[in-house]
């Protein structure tokens, strides 16, 4: 019986000491913080297929002064406009000062000359005043009247009275407050303006008085006609900038038939001649080429619009093609920049009987425009361009391979290089050595036209140890190099119905 | 997001490593309140037996024990090593666990009959995954390029109230037993679709994927994020749980049992089958459903590229939403794990017996067996000490059951594994039971 008790003591302690060390034992856990990992996965990256001018659409660069532009037929050229330089009448003409008029005596014949290379014929203003102060030596009242009969508002003359009122002291005096001349047109066909004055007594008796004195203030005119003296004056010092080749590394492009285009548009109505005093450009070397040209051997006349057209543009374009000069050379040069001045001639042969106009809307301006068609050929151009990245999501991958598909429908060989690079801007590595071409151009005709898209497929491989120097980098610069057909001896015309698909589809080692 | 990926499985695994399995040595405990719960034949002597609340718990994972894959590194960190978890792998994957609480379990009776009243808070953890999805996880797909990997992991997860009332008749020396039981069902995460695919294309790559997956919810859990996995959580709300959830999801199940005894008592046969029924699960449910086929072949390069800047998030973004999960609020349905017993005992001895049981169970569509040998020692009606060799979900382990009545006190603890009693993390399953009745005559 004591052996039973004391085996139910055993066994009661026994359960306890149990029941208590499996519970320690489940605190020893330990729970989950990292992941030992080696896997290798691959996914499809990107999937494209477009047009050119799919891209066009998306990205409006038709819409642009510079820019794609798309013919009727498809074809394309590059083009660049610089924002038109505008010179107003008022670059010019000066403002017209406040000046003084003497009526000296009745009728008087004074010269029109507020303008020093103009003999002014017709001038219509929009604004301005003209005042009279008024001196009488006689004791009694003296009405006066002053007219100007070719300055004319609505078929009636200029005319205006006041009466010299005696007061008792003499000399009387009185004042014609500013009148407003906007409206009013002066008819000068002698370049002289005819003034006169009557003035009477209450007796009406016609009595001369002192000098009337007038005064001109804030004329401003809206037409002027006349004929202009010989004169030059500066159009344009200006620099169209080429971003096409901004980025230009190495290689060699030619466009079949560039052209840069110089354009005029000009609504003064009197002969003048420009001048190109300067036209040259900056290479993407920074060396300087001169536009040389058949064109300057003769002198360059500005279209301008008649008598009967105020208000009218008229245009005026010069053109620099192959046949007349060397801009072949010159925008194959890889341009950054042209750089021209431009000046203009008024009235380059002095003709003094025709006259010309101008109105206060009259302009002239001048813009620069270049094309390159995109057709022509390339040879390993290659150009660069920096693109943010954030790499730190690269931490665990050890190694890479791209399977990279391209149905190439555009006539030029692609390649493409990613430069990984330091804060500075260093590269520090390469996604691979040399360029990788991954397109391979589309089978032209003889006359440079797509026939058959060609599909490349190319293998990319990343190795552990280049990933190493990619995670050390913290922006990609991607270049890009191409050839047309035929290592770039076959000039090619590139449509934007040509069409580009690429595939990439990724493997990766990641390792943590 | 692979790592959030391996992240998810490595919780469904440390989640399931807190709850049970099957206890096999406590068939052979016939007499003792607690086996009452395996056969509801099984009565004890006493007339009147009242079990104090008590609990049972355990696991079962055929991915080998935690420690094979998980190690502490010098840092003192945990980790889960991919390499160690692909070579445990099998085809199926099977994490099952588990606790039982009982709250009450009281079995009153006269001479050849037993009144059985029970409760328990059962909160039973299934999940299958498969190979492929731990592969294309942790391996990943770039070796398997061209193959199709099936990745639809089965789910189950359930907390239910159980509320039983049984009886037991005694015909000689036959006991036939049965009990019904209210289940309320209070929280469910579970799969009643599971195919989905993911096929590596040669080509480039390209990804496809075909589903016919449907997640369900419903009760006191919100699932967040079903539509993208690497952000995928489940907000199980059990500790709000309030008297009314325990009336929610109501269902009937079934448990059936019986014994005989033959050759002068000596020999004992006895056979159930538990949990037979299902749970309706009606009160808050969500069901999380993808189906059909879908194909990620990369995205437009002009994506990639947003003012002269560089982003695959767009590409992740769309991986993300492979699956495109459809959102509804349908009631379903869950079995209960349904499992048969079969076993002998022979009296060999005045002290001693020795028996053996099978064991099967059909859940989910699968199909689990298992056996025990048990050798027992009896010391009047004090003391009943014993051990077992069980095999089950192809893991072997020895147990011992320990059953010992002090007056009207009596001790009940047992476990399938003693070794990982000790170091439970090092091996693959266990479980434990501990029970403390009152038996009067």
């Amino acid at each position: 019986m004591r052996n039973l008790k004391t085996i139910k003591a055993l066994a009661f302690v026994l359960a306890i000491c149990i029941f208590f060390a499996s519970c320690k034992n489940f605190e020893d856990f330990n729970e989950i913080e990292e992941i030992e990992l080696n896997g290798e996965y691959a996914i499809p990256l990107i999937n494209s297929s477009a047009s050119l001018q799919d891209i066009l659409d998306e990205t409006g660069q038709q819409n642009d002064l510079s820019g794609l532009v798309i013919e009727d037929d498809g074809s394309m050229k590059v083009t660049y406009q610089n924002e038109a330089i505008t010179q107003h009448m008022s670059d010019f003409f000066d403002e017209i000062p406040s000046f003084p008029l003497v009526i000296p005596f009745n009728s008087n014949q004074i010269p029109f000359d507020i303008f020093e290379n103009v003999e002014v014929k017709q001038f219509n203003l929009k604004a301005g005043t003209l005042s009279f102060d008024l001196e009488s030596n006689y004791e009694e009242n003296i009405n006066v009247l002053i007219t100007i009969p070719n300055l004319v508002k609505d078929g009636i003359a200029f005319n205006v009275t006041q009466t010299i009122e005696y007061n008792g002291n003499a000399p009387a005096t009185a004042s014609i407050p500013p009148i407003d001349l906007a409206g009013y047109a002066f008819n000068l066909p002698n370049g002289e303006l005819e003034v006169y004055y009557q003035a009477n007594n209450n007796s009406g008796d016609n009595l001369p008085i002192n000098p009337i004195m007038g005064m001109a203030e804030g004329w401003d005119y809206e037409y002027m006609e006349g004929i202009w003296e010989k004169d030059t004056i500066s159009l344009a010092n200006d620099t169209l900038d080429i971003d096409i080749f901004e980025n230009w590394v190495d290689g060699n492009i030619s466009f079949a038939d560039p052209s840069l285009s110089i354009m005029i548009e000009n609504s003064f109505g009197f002969p003048t001649m420009a001048q190109i005093e300067t036209l040259k450009v900056i290479t993407g070397s920074g060396e300087e080429m001169i536009l040389e040209s058949s064109l300057f051997d003769t002198p360059l006349y500005l279209e301008y619009p008649a008598l009967n057209e105020p208000n009218t543009m008229k245009q005026t374009v010069l053109t620099f093609n192959s046949t007349n000069s060397n801009i072949a050379d010159v925008l194959n040069s890889k341009p950054t920049q042209v750089i021209y001045s431009i000046t203009a001639v008024i009235n380059p042969a002095e003709n003094a009987i025709v006259n010309g106009f101008m109105t206060d809307q009259s302009t002239m301006s001048i813009a620069l425009e270049t094309e390159l068609p995109i057709h022509g050929s390339a040879s390993g151009f290659e150009i660069e361009e920096p693109l943010e990245s954030d790499l730190s999501d690269l931490d665990n991958i050890e190694w890479a391979e791209f399977k990279i598909i391209t149905d190439n429908g555009l006539p030029v060989d692609l390649g493409i290089q990613l430069y990984f690079t330091n804060d500075e801007g260093e590269k520090i590595d390469s996604l691979y050595n040399g360029y990788e071409r991954l397109t391979e151009s589309a089978a032209v005709n003889n006359t440079g036209d797509v026939v058959n898209a060609t599909q490349k497929v190319t293998l990319v491989e990343v190795s552990a140890e280049r990933m190493e120097n990619i995670k050390q980098s913290n922006n990609l610069m991607v270049g890009v190099t191409f050839s047309t057909v035929d290592g770039g001896n076959t000039p090619v015309k590139i449509l934007t119905s040509h069409q580009l698909d690429v595939k990439v589809g990724m493997k990766v080692g990641v390792k943590n | 997001m692979i790592k959030k990926i391996i992240f998810s499985l490595s919780f469904c695994l440390i989640a399931s490593i807190t709850i049970h399995a099957q206890q096999l040595g406590l068939y052979f405990l016939d007499g003792v309140i607690q086996a009452n719960h395996l056969n509801p034949a099984f009565a004890p002597k006493q007339k009147v037996v009242n079990s104090f609340p008590g609990l049972n718990a355990g696991f079962s994972t055929t991915l080998g024990a935690y420690n094979d894959f998980v190690t502490v590194n010098s840092e003192g960190v945990g980790v889960l090593n991919g390499d160690v978890v692909m070579q445990q792998l099998s085809d199926k994957n099977f994490i099952r666990g588990g606790f039982n609480l009982h709250t009450m379990h009281s079995v009153i009776g006269k001479k050849n009959w037993r009144i059985i009243v029970s409760n328990s808070i059962k909160f039973d953890t299934y999940v299958n995954i498969p190979r492929d999805l731990a592969s294309l996880a942790i391996e990943g797909n770039a070796a398997a390029v061209g193959q199709t990997f099936n990745i639809g992991p089965d789910l189950n997860i359930n907390a239910y109230s159980e509320t039983g009332f049984g009886f037991m008749w005694k015909f000689g020396e036959v006991n036939v037993g049965g009990k019904i039981k209210l289940l309320s069902g209070l929280a469910n995460v579970s799969t009643d679709k599971t195919a989905a695919s993911v096929t590596t294309d040669e080509e480039y790559y390209q990804l496809e994927a075909m589903t016919d997956y449907r997640i369900n919810a419903a009760g006191l859990v919100d699932i967040k994020n079903p539509t993208d996995l690497s952000t995928f959580e489940m907000d199980w709300k059990l500790d709000e749980i309030t008297f009314s959830d325990m009336f929610d999801n109501l269902s009937v199940g079934l448990d059936l049992g019986a014994s005989a005894k033959f050759i002068d008592k000596k020999l004992t046969v006895s056979a159930s089958i538990l949990d037979i029924g299902k749970i309706k699960w009606k009160n808050n449910p969500y069901n999380f459903y993808s189906q059909g086929a879908y194909r990620f072949e990369g995205i437009d390069a002009r994506d990639l590229v947003e003012e002269d800047e560089l982003s695959f998030e767009g590409t992740l973004d769309t991986l993300d939403g492979i699956f495109n999960f459809a959102e509804t609020n349908s009631t379903y349905k869950t079995s209960l794990p349904t499992k048969a017993y079969f076993s002998t005992n022979y009296k060999i001895h005045k002290f001693f017996s020795a028996g053996g049981m099978l064991y099967y169970e059909k859940y989910r569509g699968q199909n689990f067996g298992g056996y025990a040998l048990n050798a027992s020692a009896h010391f009047s009606q004090v003391l009943n000490v014993g051990l077992t060799w069980s095999s089950v979900y192809k893991t072997s382990s020895l147990g011992a059951h320990f059953a010992l009545k002090v007056g009207p006190v009596q001790l009940v603890a047992l476990t399938d594994n003693i070794m990982a009693a000790m170091k439970p993390y090092d091996n693959q399953n266990f479980n434990a039971q501990f029970g403390l009745n009152l038996a009067f005559k």
